[in-house]
């Protein structure tokens, strides 16, 4: 079960525990708007939850055009971006996502985990 | 020279309004300013100065235009920054406090990969979001172009900065965005920057000149109206940051003053027939042991005696030098000195360009307010500078003096020590001067004697007659006209007919 929703933490995001050899993972996918890459990355986000997300993740989507103070806070220049907020340190991955293994990789996800 | 004003070339275009800038000196050269609401570059090497330039934009704005602005900074923390320009006394964490300039922190974050395409809507949207913020008036970007070092695609990046570029026009900011280049002489910017910010070009250079850093500044296109052409010099003051030169001194003129100043000399102010004007300038050439320095020193000495201060720039000489040898010749100044009547700078022109100099001496005028000064010599300024960046102080000096109301006695040493070309150094500064006194050695009969004549001085019907002089413990004494002697000027001085005159022969009656 997945969602893909501007949504602040919440208690029961917290309460779905993570699978015991899955990393909590906190993504801040940063779009502008309904671009075509945006749209893309969003897609991409989307389909790395279906296959890695037990739902121990937390998703954000910023649209920097409603929030460009978060997009001032996080540094982000390019759109679309994908911050990963945790774990440490902090990455960033540009662009509409469309290259999986870079995707996957950046993220340290391994296919392995695929179900 | 620098290029007078005059029609630009491009054809007629709607003139644009104009934002004055601040920056003493380039609103002259630009024409009034920056196009209003429209975007500049800003290009230049590393250290040229277009951070600061940049910054000076900013701060000018809020200093003396009450508008508020907002940064966009790629390669530089903005905490690195606000630190750099504390020592010019601009409290930019200030403004940010105070909520009159808004911050965004391009540089590089974390670690970043790429994965496909992608904009600078992000970056477009967070300078939208500053600016905004505090209503800014007027926008700075720094380094630009190093954002290209964070993304592989040059072609892309330049493309999407292009349209983050465009977009601000809707800001209608009057914006300026510095770029680094990598030749003096070369393309504007790298990457081709230049192609999309259209409205406005400045290019800062920072050349060897002569084993000194020449900066210029240079005007190379502003949309909508008219700027002056080709490079000004200019410098960063530590006091005051970025200001062009000499446009920076060169003031509305006012009306020539009548009042005449004395030189300091009974006999030279009756061979200037009542001395030499209130605010000009003179220039006395003379070899080694001539007497420049003595007449530099009565000269100021002059103006103590009517109560005026005066400051006297020597280049050759430390002041305690000077005042040793002023007493040598019966003028005491150390009195003077220490009641702050008078000052003695010596400057040191091998460390600084010209330019600075002359913002210096514009400071130490400033600061002190003579009525007149001394420049003792201005062949020490000549060596070991370009022909160009020399006349281009002459003139500099020349219209702050001028523009002060202050009289000016500069001395020069010509290259032959008898007689010699009769000219003085350098063409442009014999041509900017008011007045021109000659002191010559002449061989006559075996003795070593000295001439002294008022080649020039302008709206005085001066004294034409060689004169002979003599130095000695009570100062110089203008004598009796070397009548019979020809050839002087032409460094070959002898008596026509049988004319003949002793050594030291004759008061002046």
């Amino acid at each position: 079960m997945w969602r893909l929703d501007d949504r602040a933490r919440s208690a029961s995001t917290l309460a779905n525990k993570p699978r015991g050899d899955e990393a909590t993972l906190a993504l801040r996918l940063f779009v502008a708007d309904d671009s075509t890459s945006s749209v893309r990355a969003r897609q991409q986000v989307e389909r790395l939850q279906e296959r890695f997300d037990a739902g121990g993740w937390e998703v954000q989507v910023v649209d920097v055009l409603e929030r460009p103070d978060l997009a001032e806070e996080e540094r982000v220049l390019a759109t679309p971006s994908l911050v990963r907020r945790r774990p440490s340190p902090p990455r960033k991955i540009v662009g509409d996502l469309s290259d999986w293994e870079v995707l996957t990789a950046a993220l340290g996800l391994s296919e392995a985990r695929d179900e | 020279m620098s290029d007078p004003s005059g029609p630009a070339a491009a054809p007629a275009e709607r003139e644009l309004e104009r934002q004055e800038v601040g920056i003493p000196g380039f609103d002259v050269v630009a024409g009034g300013g920056l196009p209003r609401g429209r975007t500049t570059l800003v290009a230049g090497t590393s250290g040229a100065g277009k951070t600061l330039f940049g910054l000076q934009f900013l701060t000018a704005g809020a200093r003396r235009f009450g508008q508020t602005g907002a940064l966009v900074t790629f390669e530089e923390r903005p905490e690195d920054l606000f630190a750099n320009v504390e020592s010019l006394g601009w409290n930019l964490r200030g403004l940010v406090k105070a909520g009159r300039l808004a911050v965004v922190d391009a540089t590089p974050g974390d670690e970043m990969v790429e994965s496909g395409r992608y904009d600078f809507e992000a970056l477009a949207a967070r300078i939208r979001h500053a600016v905004e913020k505090v209503a800014a008036e007027r926008l700075f970007i720094d380094a630009l172009d190093a954002v290209f070092a964070e993304f592989a695609d040059a072609g892309h990046v330049r493309h999407e900065l292009a349209r983050v570029v465009r977009s601000l026009r809707a800001l209608a900011v009057t914006t300026l965005i510095s770029v680094e280049r990598t030749e003096e002489y070369g393309p504007v910017a790298r990457r081709g920057v230049e192609e999309f910010v259209a409205d406005g070009v400045v290019i800062l250079r920072n050349a060897l000149d002569k084993g000194n850093r020449r900066r210029t500044l240079e005007v190379l296109k502003l949309r909508g109206g008219q700027h002056r052409k080709g490079q000004y010099p200019y410098v960063i003051d530590p006091r005051g940051g970025v200001e062009v030169v000499p446009v920076s001194v060169i003031e509305a003129e006012g009306p020539a003053s009548c009042e005449r100043i004395s030189l300091g000399n009974e006999g030279l102010d009756q061979m200037t027939a009542g001395g030499i004007f209130r605010d000009s300038l003179v220039l006395v050439s003379g070899a080694t042991g001539t007497g420049k320095s003595l007449m530099a020193a009565q000269f100021v000495q002059a103006g103590l005696a009517a109560g005026e201060r005066a400051i006297l720039f020597c280049f050759e000489e430390n002041p305690a030098q000077v005042v040793r040898n002023a007493a040598s010749w019966g003028m005491e100044l150390a009195a003077a000195r220490r009641a702050e009547r008078l000052r003695i700078l010596a400057r040191y022109p091998q460390r600084m360009g010209l330019e600075d100099l002359l913002v210096q001496i514009k400071r130490d005028i400033q600061d002190f307010e003579p009525r007149r000064i001394a420049v003792d010599s201005m062949t020490a300024l000549e060596h070991g500078s370009s022909a160009f960046a020399f006349s281009e102080f002459t003139v500099g000096l020349s219209s702050l003096v001028k523009s002060a109301g202050i009289g000016a006695f500069l001395t020069s040493t010509p290259l032959a020590l008898v007689g010699g070309e009769g000219g003085v150094s350098g063409v442009e500064l014999s041509t900017v001067v008011d007045g021109i006194i000659l002191l010559r050695y002449l061989e006559l009969d075996g003795e070593i004697r000295r001439g002294v004549i008022v080649l020039k001085l302008r709206g005085v019907a001066h004294d034409r007659a060689i004169r002979e002089y003599v130095i000695d413990g009570q100062g110089m004494r203008v004598l009796q006209p070397l009548h019979g002697v020809t050839g002087v000027l032409a460094g070959d001085a002898h008596f026509v007919g049988d004319g003949h005159l002793a050594a030291g022969s004759g008061e002046r009656t």
